[in-house]
């Protein structure tokens, strides 16, 4: 039914409608283990950070889930999509304190957050990361809707400044969602997911930074979205499947498309999703619902780089999603206190998580929520 | 119940829509191409609410019948207020309507007499809903729409067949995907449908009845869906932009050929859920071309020309069927 017509018509879209446009939440990016000039660095995979759909603050963790950090206290709004920067030295993120997604960049101890541009009434900006020298961040910036609503993928300073678009908005079949940027380590490309271009429903695409030569990399049919690069910058990993939210697993594939490889095989309804490279390579970071067969809760796992040796991290958060894995020191130390939510709280948090198909249904859900 | 159109909201709804036919091009195929001879067309049920796989449950759905002349509007549900009944199907003698309603607690199949008598209970499965069904050509099989949830996410919409009786319900087509709108073809052999299905936002699928076949007939990019045929089984409409704020109706060839627009609808208005009369000569269908108004109610030539409103006093309203005359529908007027 085209749901858009019949919300002009006044016909309210009942609750099912969201939910059954679940899909897990987008998921988080790659560092860079190059330099911007080439040259190789020695890495470390040190601590991841995310948001949570139950509390709808960020935190930090070790890899194994221990020594759990609350880095945001927002009151007023959810904080998403949040990503280190090369160094470690802030996490960037959108949030909507004002009512409207912007980008914010935040030190991991909570501290100095600020908003990183200004931004036109209407329009919404979304899923921040740095590029791999640290100076610019790429993120979706979505269009007021009505009238349409589509993304971009814009790039900005980190100061803010010098704002120029990678992509551009389509008008009629060619208008589109492009959302979750992810720059190539070596700084060449853009991966990002592309959204109802021209009749299909979810596909990777890729663009030069400059905005040339963009082409889609998965086919039509996986459903692809939400990459992350490897180190080497030859690789991309992303989730793919259903169009309903549920049996998403991790895959990955050369950036040319030539073959896909499945990592994750979690049993249909629940799933796998929001993969993110490690600063080293070897391993991903990965969110799974796999150990709730009632779809209540989702746990942050990692595994190597191949899908073998996957391991759940126990950070006592019930919704953990969209991680992204950073070379900040492992920590020692007791893990922040973590709420207990009711049923109905967790019950509003996964039905957030699984929102996420669409820039606009999860703002929506966010404010309601 | 009975009331009947405000002729005053006619008569300037006429000169809004023959503002409308200015957009239908004179290329378009001619009347009655696909008429089928020897029919008459009867009543045109349709509902007031949005009912399928992504219901409006907050809002209040109930079915009429309307002379096509939009005369004798007649209430024939009567589900109680915060229910629905809805997405009406005559039978093909015309002496039953098969139509969904949550009153028993999920979506169920219920069937009526042609004047709302006799409402009765079909189907009904707990924690799921059946949306769209649709009576064989031959009246002895429903096709519907079975969607199924696990804690309230929707794990899928199924194409099923059943007897008419509500029996021997059979898969027809599944997986982890929306499936909807099932319309038999003529000769009862196959089923069109649409379906986010093969990664596509959407598109229009056919199937042979018994299974099997699978086959897209539209291209990704017009996101085609509501497949509605031709009486004589030459035809398909169908609706475009399926997830896209503008729709209108276009027609195509059962194997997805010599697609082409029927309805002209400026954008961002619409023209959509279009089904033909039972002689093929017409169609009646739903549009916001009226400024300030929800959805009305249309009819039209089949090839577009001679658009005219036939219910303008009641907002929203969505899926309409239309009946052969007989004993108990005989209002041929078009």
């Amino acid at each position: 039914m085209n749901r858009a017509l019949f919300r002009r018509l006044g016909v309210a879209s009942g609750g099912a409608l969201l939910l059954a446009l679940a899909v897990p939440a987008a998921g988080a990016g790659s560092l860079s283990s190059s330099a911007p000039d080439g040259q190789a660095t020695t890495v470390m995979d040190g601590r991841l950070v995310f948001n949570d759909y139950g509390t709808g603050q960020l935190y930090t963790s070790n890899p194994d889930g221990s020594a759990l950090v609350q880095v945001t206290h927002l009151r007023a709004s959810r904080a998403f999509y949040p990503e280190w920067s090369p160094d470690s030295s802030r996490i960037v993120f959108n949030a909507f304190p004002t009512g409207e997604m912007r980008l914010y960049t935040i030190k991991p101890d909570g501290t100095h957050r600020h908003l990183v541009t200004a931004e036109s009434p209407g329009y919404n900006d979304w899923a921040p990361s740095y590029t791999p020298d640290g100076q610019r961040i790429v993120y979706a910036r979505c269009a007021p809707d009505p009238p349409g609503g589509g993304c971009a993928i814009y790039s900005v300073r980190a100061d803010g400044a010098d704002r120029r678009a990678v992509t551009t908005y389509g008008h009629g079949i060619r208008e589109a969602v492009d959302f979750r940027p992810q720059v190539s380590p070596d700084g060449h490309w853009v991966a990002f997911s592309r959204f109802n271009w021209k009749g299909i429903g979810l596909q990777i695409w890729l663009v030069r930074a400059d905005g040339t030569d963009a082409h889609p990399v998965t086919p039509a049919r996986l459903r692809a979205g939400d990459a992350t690069w490897s180190t080497d910058s030859r690789t991309l990993y992303f989730q793919a499947g259903p169009p309903l939210g549920l049996g998403i697993h991790v895959f990955k594939t050369p950036v040319n498309g030539s073959h896909v490889t499945q990592l994750t095989f979690t049993d249909y309804p629940n799933g796998d999703f929001n993969p993110d490279s490690s600063p080293s390579g070897r391993r991903l970071a990965f969110i799974s619902d796999r150990t709730h067969p009632d779809l209540c809760c989702q746990d942050l796992y990692t595994m190597n780089a191949d899908g073998s040796n996957q391991q759940f991290a126990d950070t006592g958060l019930s919704l953990p999603g969209q991680p992204d894995w950073g070379s900040a020191p492992l920590q020692n130390g007791p893990s922040a206190d973590v709420p207990q939510l009711s049923a109905a709280q967790l019950q509003a948090g996964k039905t957030l998580a699984t929102r996420a198909e669409t820039p606009g249904l999860l703002l929506l859900s966010s404010r309601s929520g | 119940m009975e009331h009947r159109m405000h002729r005053g909201q006619i008569a300037a709804a006429s000169v809004l829509t023959s503002a409308l036919l200015a957009f239908v091009p004179s290329s378009t195929a001619s009347a009655g191409a696909n008429a089928a001879p020897l029919v008459v067309n009867g009543r045109i049920a349709f509902s007031t609410g949005f009912i399928q796989p992504f219901p409006d449950t907050e809002g209040h759905s109930q079915i009429f019948s309307v002379n096509p002349d939009g005369t004798d509007l007649q209430q024939l549900s009567n589900a109680p207020k915060g229910s629905q009944a809805g997405d009406p199907d005559w039978s093909p003698d015309g002496s039953h309507i098969a139509y969904v309603s949550n009153v028993p607690g999920d979506f169920s199949v219920m069937v009526m007499n042609a004047d709302g008598t006799g409402r009765h209970l079909l189907i009904h499965v707990a924690g799921s809903d059946f949306f769209t069904p649709r009576w064989s050509p031959d009246g002895t099989k429903l096709a519907v729409v079975h969607c199924r949830y696990l804690n309230g996410y929707l794990l899928g919409c199924d194409i099923e067949v059943m007897n008419a009786d509500g029996t021997h319900r059979r898969l027809l087509v599944g997986s982890h995907v929306v499936n909807q709108d099932p319309e038999w073809s003529p000769d009862g052999t196959q089923i069109a449908f649409d379906s986010n299905r093969d990664g596509l936002v959407r598109a229009v699928w056919l199937v042979n009845s018994v299974g099997g076949g699978l086959r897209r007939l539209t291209r990704p990019a017009i996101e085609g869906w509501y497949p509605q045929w031709s009486p004589l089984g030459n035809h398909i409409l169908f609706g475009n932009n399926a997830e896209r704020p503008a729709t209108n109706t276009f027609v195509m060839n059962p194997d997805g050929s010599r697609s082409r627009q029927v309805t002209h609808v400026p954008s961002p208005r619409s023209a959509f859920l279009a089904t033909y009369s039972p002689d093929g000569r017409h169609a009646v269908f739903i549009s916001d071309y009226l400024p300030g108004r929800g959805g009305d109610l249309f009819t039209m030539n089949a090839n577009g020309t001679g658009v005219t409103p036939i219910v303008l006093d009641h907002p929203h309203v969505t899926f309409s069927d239309w009946a052969p005359a007989t004993s108990s529908t005989d209002a041929a007027t078009r």
